[in-house]
């Protein structure tokens, strides 16, 4: 500890190093304890619904990561299951990412737009996501391109609103100096007021992500025959309670890594910026 | 964290007065009404003039979109049996607003709405306190917490169901799942900010725990709580609706627009319905921030939206 202490005061680098670290041990502790708890909770439970986690890992195992090795360890379940899920969610949140940065910098850039649109656009993400399910099966039939454009159009808003709220948060000498120096809207737009609203829309990005999980889920959770909210049923409808804890697991992985993903575009995209360099939870 | 709590910096920012500090050229100014502020400023009462001028754009705003939605409707574009005109989705909402039934059912998912939200706030509440009272919980339940709040709760619904059936406990217990983080989150975060001099301060003075915790520990932590509830009442009501549309219930608005749909075929009650849902989810967050500003006016941070 007091040699720790010590480092903190020599260099900060190994400081932050050494604090990462017990981070990492903080962590590891932890969730080594939680599924201690767990597998020990649910061996001596013994209810139906509360499989042991080694159980749960064993049946994920045997439903997606027990193929051959030709085909890379994962079985034609996983493709079916996980692959297809991923591009889903992946599609729609990047239909989402260019529809809403697109618009969000027009109506940010535009005098007033904001004030106009300002109802409906609250109104459109208060829309519960479920609801739409009917509407867009109506419009868009029971396909993937339907289930894409639903995860898009409900994992838009966060985008488009923290865009909105970046564009017109840009330090207007900003403005001002780029219309001295001549600088043209191009330029002026992927120099100054992308790089500036940068921090607001990777912020609406991670909300997005963790919304398009949800909403994947659960349009393939209706009328679908891929997918992991399509398993997710399927298990349920056959009582296989440790293969829908399997998915469950799976779900939160895949939104882990989702997670870690944003977070790594945003410690790139934002380099640059003084407050980033801080270890953020 | 979670949907709205980004959002939140979105429309504040937008009426924010402070914001719109003139840099000199006025004509060049990329803000939100940018111009009128600047002359606004001029005149001496920017809030006021501001705000009104707002609401104007707004209601107009409103009837714009509404009607460019109604001629693209009628425009022959989309299918009328698929797509209903506005005006016959509005009328229907009118006559929604008078259905024995459709109130009926729309009741049932408001009380397992505020239930769940209540619970929530409780739930959230007691453990943030634990947590954020200590620094080394903190840590670790952070860790535990990033592992489970990815899990979507959509896909807790079917194991829900087999265990606590298809009733009013399964909406509540997905709500409170969905719905706690950011209550938690936010008082964890308000105990953390509590400034250190204030809280030293009071024990010198020898101020009772009790006076302590009325004059230092609530209006600390007050702004940040109506933070979370304001952002995790959207939640709730989203959690409640996909568990009766997916879950299985019997009654509810999500129940009500499932029957529309796959019983009456009736495209122009789905969008009325829907249209519903999302007008209720939008009014509570408006009556809530309205909420906030009256009775939280002492402190910034709903402004600035700092918690994201």
């Amino acid at each position: 500890m007091s040699a720790a202490m010590s480092a903190t005061a020599a260099t900060p680098a190994r400081a932050q190093r050494w604090h990462l670290s017990r981070a990492f041990v903080t962590h590891v502790w932890v969730l080594v304890v939680a599924a201690i708890a767990w597998e020990a909770g649910a061996r001596s439970a013994g209810v139906f619904w509360f499989p042991p986690l080694t159980t749960i890992l064993e049946h994920a195992q045997q439903l997606w990561f027990s193929g051959p090795a030709s085909s890379l360890w994962v079985t034609p379940g996983f493709v079916t299951d996980v692959l297809s899920s991923l591009q889903r969610v992946v599609l729609g949140l990047v239909l989402a990412l260019i529809i809403g940065v697109s618009a969000g910098t027009l109506i940010g850039l535009l005098p007033r737009a904001g004030d106009y649109l300002d109802p409906t656009l609250q109104f459109m993400r208060s829309v519960p996501p479920v609801a739409l399910v009917p509407i867009f099966m109506l419009l868009f039939g029971i396909g993937s391109g339907m289930r894409i454009t639903l995860i898009a159009f409900t994992s838009v808003w966060p985008i488009l609103l923290n865009t909105v709220a970046g564009v017109r948060a840009v330090e207007p000498l900003f403005h001002a100096t780029a219309r001295v120096f001549h600088i043209g809207l191009r330029r002026r737009l992927l120099e100054i007021v992308l790089p500036a609203s940068a921090p607001l829309i990777l912020a609406g990005l991670r909300v997005s992500t963790a919304l398009g999980l949800i909403v994947m889920v659960l349009s393939e959770m209706v009328a679908a025959t891929s997918g992991i909210g399509y398993r997710l049923m399927f298990e349920q409808q056959s009582f296989a309670l440790t293969n829908m804890w399997a998915c469950i697991v799976l779900l939160g992985v895949i939104g882990y890594l989702l997670n870690a993903i944003v977070t790594v575009i945003e410690k790139r995209v934002l380099r640059w910026l003084p407050g980033e360099r801080e270890e953020k939870t | 964290m979670t949907e709205a709590s980004a959002l939140r910096a979105a429309m504040p920012a937008a009426s924010h007065p402070g914001a719109a500090v003139d840099a000199g050229a006025p004509g060049e100014r990329a803000g939100t009404g940018a111009a009128g502020r600047g002359k606004a400023a001029k005149t001496r009462l920017p809030a006021v003039t501001n705000r009104r001028h707002g609401r104007t754009r707004r209601i107009v705003g409103v009837v714009l979109v509404l009607a460019l939605a109604e001629y693209l409707t009628r425009s022959g574009l989309t299918d009328p049996q698929y797509v209903p005109h506005v005006s016959t989705v509005l009328k229907r909402m009118v006559e929604l607003c008078v259905d024995a039934d459709f109130l009926r059912q729309t009741l049932d998912t408001v009380q397992a709405w505020l239930l769940g939200l209540a619970l929530s706030v409780v739930a959230g509440v007691a453990l943030g306190f634990v947590i954020g009272s200590n620094r080394f919980l903190d840590r670790s339940f952070r860790a535990l917490f990033d592992f489970i709040r990815p899990i979507p709760s959509v896909a807790l619904i079917p194991l829900g169901m087999l265990v606590l059936g298809q009733g009013l406990s399964l909406k509540l217990a997905l709500v409170l799942y969905a719905a706690m983080w950011p209550i938690l989150y936010n008082i964890v975060s308000a105990i953390r900010a509590i400034d250190r001099v204030q809280h030293d301060t009071a024990r010198v003075f020898r101020i009772g725990r009790l006076q302590r915790f009325v004059h230092v520990f609530l209006p600390s932590t007050l702004p940040h709580l109506a933070t979370g509830i304001r952002v995790a009442s959207p939640i709730a009501l989203v959690l409640a609706i996909s568990v009766e549309m997916l879950g299985g219930s019997r009654t509810g608005l999500g129940v009500w627009i499932l029957d529309a749909n796959t019983g009456a075929g009736r495209a122009d009650l789905v969008f009325a319905g829907t249209a519903i849902a999302g007008l209720l989810g939008a009014l509570s967050n408006w009556a809530l921030a309205a909420t906030e500003r009256r009775l939280l006016p002492w402190h910034p941070a709903w402004r600035t939206g700092a918690e994201r």
